[in-house]
Order: structure tokens, then C-alpha cells, then sequence
């Protein structure tokens, strides 16, 4: 199972990003996830691009099942004829996976909650176009982010939805992958302030850098971005383009600030 | 030739309307100083309370823009809660900031709008230090106010009342609180217990106290 995630992961991070190829940003489909990217990226949508991830989550689906009759007194030698220590190995035979440690809730929690992460890079991904999109362009188009435009009194310039967005999409992000919930109908997760707490008291806890998976966080006092990649190189999040003043989902490398994963570390 | 002359005139008129504001005159360098490295680039003053708009660069040289609210706390401003994003109107009341005021900050806000914000409010801050432990890390990015305020409202949840003013104004106008006068300190999990004292170190030996939690 971890080796599916592994080759998932290198798989993804292996194909170039839409502006080292150059990508053309081409016509959206109605469908969210599918705006602001061409067919060619690695990643299209759930229904054509993302094969290997419904794969992958079936098989934790299937693990999960496994773990929970194993708990229950059941078909526990299941595991054990199949990866058992004892097996010979003939020559010319493909090596015996890793034996899962089916019995640790850890293990189970982990593998849907790194799925997860992927998934909210992919989501996320699909928004970084070349050129990159500004981000008040998304309102309605990436799942789960606010329309502040109610609030033209926040920021200076009279619309937050342009320059003031970074909790916004993290939170969108991560409300859609990973099943961060609001505190109540009122009050949304849209600076950094509210997000903070809002992840501890949803059990985020700071991880160090060579740990952090894509999915995990990056904060700091000012800006939060998704991490991108194993060991969390680059991130990506609206970010601030100085000579423009607005705000553009970008994706960058990432260094300072403090890393929160939602697995657990062992 | 017309509109040049016109916006000469609009930047005068503005310039004199500031510099005849005695308020935000005296209040802008004292509110700019508590941010030594970041440019004010818009404030707002409402009776003791501030919002503020700020910019400056990270160690990658990379541009951010955070918000600050402060307020001003026997004669001082000090910062209760700075960070990046957007702070709404209900963000805001849960610091503390009365409604009258939150609406001479937000005129454009409609009042339907406003009503249906402050009247989803009214969690405690950090409810979570009920079950989870805080430490250095989470600590670490909180203001004075903040910190003081967290271990203030432990004690708070359980029914705690405050001789100092500040904290009794303050949790008083909280929905949530409701003084008990059989409050024991017994009430707290350990859990919370470990948390204020955790709070309470990290104050000391940052020197990071806002006032005595009393």
C-alpha cells in the first residue's frame, strides 16, 4: 500500500509543471476541478486523469475492511499466508511487498489521510495556470471559496477578494479534501487568525520539514499555502505579485514558516 | 488640465482634513511604531480601537500584507490579534470589539449581512485548549494580548470571575461566559491545568504578559 502512494507521489511530482512545459491554459468544464487547466496536465479530473488514485483509495478501502474483521476475531491469517516470512522465494519471482501493519489504526488513519493530502494538491494544482489566474477569477470556480466581495471595507484596496485571499483558498482547499469543518455557519476560516486554531483544534500538529507530505500545510504569521511535495519543497497558495498588487495561485518553492500535518507521526 | 487641477485640490482638501485630525495625527506614529518593520499602508480609529493594513517582506524577500487589530488599554495601544487574510466584521467581535464600533468599520457592509456575522459568533477563542495540549509551537505566533487572554479564558469557561477590569469588561461581554460564584479551580481537566501553565511559562520567559490574570 505505502509503495502505491510512493509511486503515485513520484509519479506526480516527476511530470513538469504547466509553465516548464508551457502549457496553454484551454477552454473549462463545468465541473470545478476541471477549470484552468489544458487536457495535458497530469491530472485532469476525477473521471479521466485520476485512475491510479480511485485505485489507490479502494485498496485502503479494502485494507480498512480487512482491519476491522482482523479486530473482530475474523479471517486474520489472511494477511499472513499472504506475506508471510515463511514463503520461499524462487528465483525469477517478484519480491514479497512490505508486510502492512494492518492491526494499527495509525496505519489505516494515516493512508486515507496521505490520500487525502494528495488529493488536495491535485485540486489545488489545477488551479496554477501559465499564465497564473487571478485569484478573485475563481470565486465560484474553485469549491468552497468565499466571495468576500460583500466585505469592500477589509482591505485597503476596497475588495479583499483580490489581495487578501491565502486563507480563503487553503481553507477551500482543505475544506473540500480534507474534511476541514467550519466552527459555525458564520464564521469562515478567511485569515490566519481563524485558521490557526481552527486546524489544532482539529487535531494539526507541527511536523518537521523532511516528514511533511504533500497536503500538509505551511503557515506563518502573514500567509498559508498547501505543501506540494514530499518534504515539502514547494507549496502552493495565492500569493502576492508585487508588480501587480493582487493575489495569483502559484506554485513555488518553500522554505521558514512552520509545517502542520494532519497524520499521525511515528 | 480640469481634472489635474481637480485632484490637486481633492489631495489638498485630504491633506488638511488629516493634518487638522489632531486623533489620527497623534495616534498613527504610536500604532506605526508597535510594527517597526512593516509599512502602514491603511488605518482606521474608531474610538479606542484600531484596524490597520500592513505590508512588508518576508526573509525571501517576498511581499505580504497582514491586518492588525489594536486597542488602546490605559493610555497604550497594544496589539490584540495580527495576521494574514481577511479580517471580517465577526472576527472582530470575537476580540471584543463592540458592535457599534464594528460598524463604523464595515459602512458598506449591509446590515443584514452584519446581523447574520455577529449573530453566528459567540464560541470562546480557543475552546480547544479543553482537549489538546498547546505548546511552544502553537504559542509562538500569538501576541501578548492573545497569550493572556487564552490562559484568562481556561478559567473563564469554567465560570472564573476577574477583579481586574479589563478581563471582567471582557469576558463579560463575551455570549458564552457566565460567572459562577462556586467556581473552583478544581474544575479543570488536567489537560487544561498543563495548558495555562504552559501559557503561563512561555509568557515569563518570552516576556510576553499583557496584564496578570486576576
Amino acid at each position: 500500500m505505502a509503495i502505491s502512494f510512493e509511486s503515485h507521489i513520484r509519479h506526480h511530482h516527476n511530470r513538469p509543471s504547466i509553465q516548464q512545459r508551457g502549457g496553454k491554459q484551454q477552454s473549462s468544464s463545468a465541473n470545478p476541478i476541471n477549470q484552468g487547466h489544458g487536457q495535458d496536465l497530469f491530472v485532469n479530473s476525477r473521471d479521466s486523469g485520476f485512475h491510479d488514485f480511485n485505485a489507490a483509495k479502494t485498496l485502503g478501502q479494502r485494507l480498512q475492511e480487512l482491519g476491522r474483521q482482523q479486530r473482530a476475531g475474523g479471517n486474520s491469517a489472511m494477511f499472513g499466508q499472504q506475506v508471510g516470512e515463511d514463503k520461499v522465494h524462487v528465483r525469477g519471482e517478484a519480491p514479497l511487498p512490505t508486510p502492512v501493519p494492518i492491526n494499527d489504526p495509525a496505519f489505516l488513519n494515516n493512508n486515507n489521510r496521505e490520500m487525502q493530502g494528495l488529493e488536495s494538491v491535485i485540486l489545488a494544482r489545477s488551479f496554477v495556470t501559465n499564465p497564473p489566474t487571478r485569484i478573485d477569477k475563481l470565486v465560484g470556480k474553485v469549491p468552497n471559496l468565499k466571495d468576500l466581495s460583500w466585505c469592500k471595507d477589509c482591505t485597503y484596496k476596497g475588495s479583499p477578494n483580490t489581495n487578501n485571499m491565502c486563507a480563503n483558498f487553503a481553507t477551500a482547499i482543505l475544506t473540500t479534501t480534507q474534511g476541514l469543518k467550519m466552527q459555525d455557519s458564520a464564521v469562515d476560516y478567511i485569515s490566519i487568525p481563524r485558521i490557526r486554531p481552527a486546524l489544532k483544534a482539529q487535531g494539526w500538529h507541527s511536523v518537521s520539514r523532511d516528514k511533511a507530505m504533500p497536503g500538509d500545510v505551511w503557515l506563518s504569521d502573514s500567509h498559508i499555502e498547501i505543501i506540494s511535495t514530499k518534504g515539502g519543497t514547494h507549496s502552493i497558495g495565492s500569493n502576492t505579485d508585487p508588480q501587480r498588487g493582487y493575489q495569483y495561485v502559484t506554485e513555488r518553492p518553500r522554505s521558514g514558516g512552520t509545517i502542520l500535518t494532519r497524520r499521525t507521526i511515528r | 488640465m480640469r481634472d489635474s487641477i481637480c485632484r490637486l485640490l481633492l489631495f489638498t482638501l485630504a491633506l488638511s482634513l488629516y493634518l487638522a485630525s489632531p486623533v489620527l495625527a497623534d495616534e498613527k506614529p504610536q500604532l506605526s511604531s508597535m510594527f517597526p518593520h512593516l509599512k502602514v499602508i491603511n488605518l482606521r480609529l474608531e474610538s479606542e480601537w484600531s484596524v490597520l493594513n500592513l505590508r512588508g517582506k518576508d526573509d525571501n524577500e517576498e511581499p505580504f500584507e497582514i491586518m492588525a487589530l489594536c486597542q488602546k488599554v490605559d493610555g497604550k495601544w497594544v496589539v490584540c490579534v495580527k495576521g494574514g487574510g481577511v479580517f471580517d466584521p465577526a472576527l472582530l467581535s470575537d476580540y471584543g470589539v463592540p458592535d457599534s464600533t464594528i460598524r463604523k468599520f464595515y459602512p458598506s457592509v449591509k446590515e443584514e449581512k452584519l446581523q447574520q456575522l455577529l449573530s453566528g459568533r459567540g464560541d470562546p477563542l480557543w475552546e480547544f485548549t479543553q482537549t489538546m495540549p498547546v505548546g511552544a509551537a502553537y504559542l509562538q505566533f500569538l501576541t501578548p494580548w492573545q497569550l493572556t487572554m487564552m490562559r484568562a479564558e481556561i478559567f473563564a469557561r469554567h465560570g472564573r470571575s476577574f477583579e481586574d477590569p479589563y478581563l471582567k469588561a471582557y469576558f463579560s461581554s463575551r455570549p458564552w461566559y457566565k460567572a459562577d460564584a462556586q467556581y473552583s479551580s478544581e474544575s479543570l481537566s488536567s489537560v487544561e491545568r498543563e495548558n495555562a501553565k504552559s501559557i503561563s511559562d512561555f509568557q515569563t520567559a518570552n516576556g510576553l504578559l499583557f496584564r496578570a490574570v486576576r
